[in-house]
C-alpha cells in the first residue's frame, strides 16, 4: 500500500469515525428518552393534572397549556412574518434599510432564548405586573418570526419574476400581484417555514420560565400564568420524586414526538400539494 | 430612399421628418402606436440599450422585430407596454404614441395600459390556479363586468385560442399541468379575453416543438383579424411566414424597418442583408 492509499483510508476513517460518534450520541439519546419515556407514558399522563409533590398524576393541563402558547405564539408571528418578509423580497436590491433589517433578522435568529424571555419579562410582564400566558405567547412570537421572515422573503425571491411580469402585464396592480400569484406560488414554502418554526418553539423552555412560568391548576385563562410542557419537564426533571421523573420523560417525550411530525410534515407538505393539485 | 422604406436613422437625421414622410406614405394601414425618439436605459449610469428610435407599428397588422441577441428587441417590446418601469432603476426617453396619448407620460395609469397593451412571454407563464381562473385573472381585476359577461369573453377567448376542444371538459383543473404549447395558448387566451388593442409577444414559440409552433403561428395570423400584434423573433423564416413589416435591430439602433417582403429580398442597409444572408459578425 502506497502513502497516497493510506492517507485516503485514514481521511475516509477518521470521518466515518466522527459521524459514528455523532449519531451514537444522537442515538443514545433517543434510545434513552424512549425507552424512560415510554415507562412514565399512559393513558394518566393526557387525563390528569400535573400532581403534588410526591404524588401522581399527569401532563394534561402542561400539553393543552403548550398548544395555547404556541398556537397564540404562531397566531401573532405568522402575520408580521409573512409581511416583514414580503416586504424584504419586494424592497429595492439596493435598500440599505432593508440590509439592515435583514442582519438584524439573522441576529434575532440567533439571540439565545432565554434573552427573548427576559426581554418580554421586563416589557410585558414587569408593566403588566405578573406572569402569563400572553407574555409567554409573545415570547415564543418573536422567537418564531426570524424563521417566518426569512422563509417568506427566500420562497418570494424564487417566485420567478416573469409571473410577476405576466400578472402586472394584464393590468394587475403589485399588491393583487403579490397576495395572489406570489403567495400563491411561495405558499407551500411559506407554510414550511411557519411548521419548522412551531417545532423551534414548541421546545422552549427559558423563554417560558420569565414569562408564562407554570402552573398546577387547569387554566385556559391566557391573562394568568400558564401550564407548558418544557417548563413542567425542567421541573420535574430535577425533583427528587420518581413518579415526577417519570412525567418528565414521557413530557420529553410528546415534545420530540410532536416535533418529528411536525417536521416531517414540513417536509412532506409541498409534495402533498402538488400531488392533490395535479388530481384535482 | 425608396418608399415603404425608413432606413437607418441617425440622430442626426431628423426622425420625425421621416417619419412623417413615411407615415404618408404608406396610406393603407392606419398607425396604432408611434415611437419617437425612444432611448432606454437599464441604469442611470448605462449607455443605453435602445438609441433614438423612430417607428410606426400599424393596426391589424403583425410587426416582427429581428436582430442579433442583445441588440434591443425584447427592450424595445418592453417599453411598449412600460413593463419595464416593475424596475425602479429602468428608464425610457422619448415619446410612444398608443391614440395619439404619450404613454410615457408620468401620470399614464399603467394597469390600465397594459389591460390594452398585453404581452406574451417567452416561456408560458400560467398561473398557479385552476384554467378558468387564469383567464378570468385579468376581467375580474378590471372589473365592470358580471359573471355571466365572464364567462362569454373567457369562453370566446379559448376558443379564438384554439385552446376550447382541449380544455373544455377541465375548465376547473390546475394550469401547470397543461403541454407547453397549450400553457402558450392558454396565455394568449388570458391575453385576449381583456381585448387588448395590441399584443406584444416576446419570442413566443422559442420554448415549443415545431407542431405547437406552427399552432402559435397560425393563430398570430388569425389574429391580425383583431388585434395589432409586435412580435420578437429569433427565427428569420418565422418573421418572414407571420409578420407584414419587420425591423431590423442591431446594437440598440433600428436599422431598417419596411414592409417585410422588401426587408427579406430588397434590404437597403448592408447590415441588414448580412444578417438575414446568414453572414454576420
Amino acid at each position: 500500500m502506497n502513502l497516497r492509499k493510506i492517507k485516503n483510508f485514514l481521511f475516509i476513517g477518521f470521518c466515518m469515525g466522527a459521524s459514528a460518534l455523532g449519531l451514537g450520541v444522537l442515538a443514545s439519546i433517543l434510545y434513552s428518552l424512549v425507552s424512560n419515556g415510554i415507562a412514565g407514558m399512559g393513558w394518566h399522563v393526557f387525563t390528569e393534572l400535573t400532581p403534588g409533590p410526591g404524588s401522581f398524576g399527569g401532563l394534561k393541563n402542561a400539553i393543552i397549556g403548550s398548544l395555547m402558547l404556541t398556537a397564540t405564539g404562531i397566531v401573532i408571528a405568522t402575520p408580521v412574518g409573512i409581511l416583514a418578509g414580503t416586504w424584504l423580497s419586494e424592497a429595492d436590491k439596493n435598500s440599505r434599510i432593508a440590509d439592515a433589517l435583514r442582519f438584524l433578522n439573522g441576529m434575532l435568529m440567533s439571540a439565545p432564548s432565554i434573552l427573548v424571555g427576559m426581554f418580554v419579562y421586563a416589557t410585558v410582564v414587569v408593566t403588566t405586573g405578573g406572569y402569563s400566558g400572553w407574555a409567554g405567547a409573545l415570547a415564543l412570537a418573536i422567537l418564531a418570526l426570524p424563521t417566518i421572515i426569512s422563509a417568506t422573503e427566500e420562497m418570494l425571491r424564487l417566485v420567478p419574476p416573469t409571473l410577476k411580469e405576466a400578472g402586472s402585464g394584464l393590468g394587475a396592480p403589485r399588491w393583487i400581484v403579490i397576495t395572489r400569484l406570489s403567495y400563491r406560488a411561495a405558499g407551500p414554502g411559506i407554510i414550511t417555514g411557519i411548521l419548522l418554526s412551531v417545532a423551534r418553539i414548541s421546545g422552549e423552555t427559558a423563554p417560558l420560565l420569565f414569562t408564562a412560568l407554570n402552573s398546577n391548576f387547569m387554566t385556559t385563562d391566557m391573562g394568568a400564568p400558564m401550564a407548558n410542557l418544557p417548563v413542567t419537564i425542567y421541573q420535574y426533571a430535577m425533583s427528587p420524586f420518581q413518579s415526577w421523573n417519570e412525567l418528565a420523560w414521557a413530557g420529553a417525550l410528546l415534545i420530540t414526538t410532536f416535533i418529528l411530525v411536525i417536521n416531517i410534515l414540513a417536509k412532506a407538505l409541498p409534495a402533498l400539494i402538488k400531488a392533490r393539485k395535479v388530481r384535482a | 430612399m425608396e418608399a415603404n422604406t425608413v432606413t437607418a436613422l441617425k440622430p442626426d437625421m431628423q426622425p420625425d421628418v421621416q417619419i412623417v414622410a413615411q407615415i404618408k406614405e404608406v396610406e393603407t394601414p392606419s398607425l396604432c402606436m408611434k415611437l419617437e425618439d425612444l432611448s432606454f436605459y437599464y441604469n442611470r449610469s448605462d449607455a443605453p440599450a435602445l438609441k433614438n428610435i423612430t417607428m410606426p407599428i400599424y393596426n391589424n397588422r403583425v410587426t416582427a422585430l429581428i436582430g442579433p441577441s442583445g441588440c434591443g428587441k425584447s427592450t424595445l417590446l418592453r417599453t411598449l407596454n412600460r413593463i419595464y418601469n416593475l424596475y425602479g432603476s429602468q428608464r425610457a426617453e422619448g415619446q410612444i404614441f398608443l391614440d395619439d396619448e404619450n404613454i410615457l407620460s408620468a401620470g399614464r395609469d399603467l394597469n390600465d395600459l397594459r389591460s390594452k397593451v398585453g404581452m406574451v412571454f417567452q416561456k408560458p407563464t400560467p398561473f398557479p390556479m385552476s384554467i378558468l381562473d387564469n383567464l378570468t385573472f385579468g376581467l375580474k381585476i378590471r372589473g365592470g363586468m358580471n359573471s355571466y359577461q365572464i364567462e362569454k369573453r373567457t369562453r370566446e377567448a379559448l376558443i379564438k385560442a384554439h385552446l376550447w376542444n382541449e380544455v373544455k371538459d377541465k375548465l376547473h383543473a390546475d394550469a401547470m399541468g397543461l403541454s407547453g404549447g397549450q400553457q402558450q395558448r392558454l396565455c394568449i387566451a388570458r391575453t385576449i379575453a381583456l381585448k387588448p388593442e395590441v399584443i406584444l409577444m416576446d419570442e413566443p414559440t422559442s420554448a415549443l416543438d415545431p407542431l405547437a409552433t406552427a399552432a402559435i403561428e397560425k393563430l398570430i395570423t388569425e389574429l391580425r383579424e383583431d388585434y395589432t400584434i409586435v412580435i420578437v423573433t429569433h427565427n428569420m423564416q418565422q418573421a418572414t411566414r407571420i409578420s407584414d413589416y419587420t425591423g431590423f435591430m442591431y446594437l440598440g439602433d433600428l436599422v431598417e424597418f419596411g414592409p417585410t417582403e422588401k426587408i427579406f429580398e430588397r434590404p437597403e442597409n448592408k447590415r441588414t442583408r448580412d444578417y438575414i444572408q446568414g453572414d454576420f459578425g
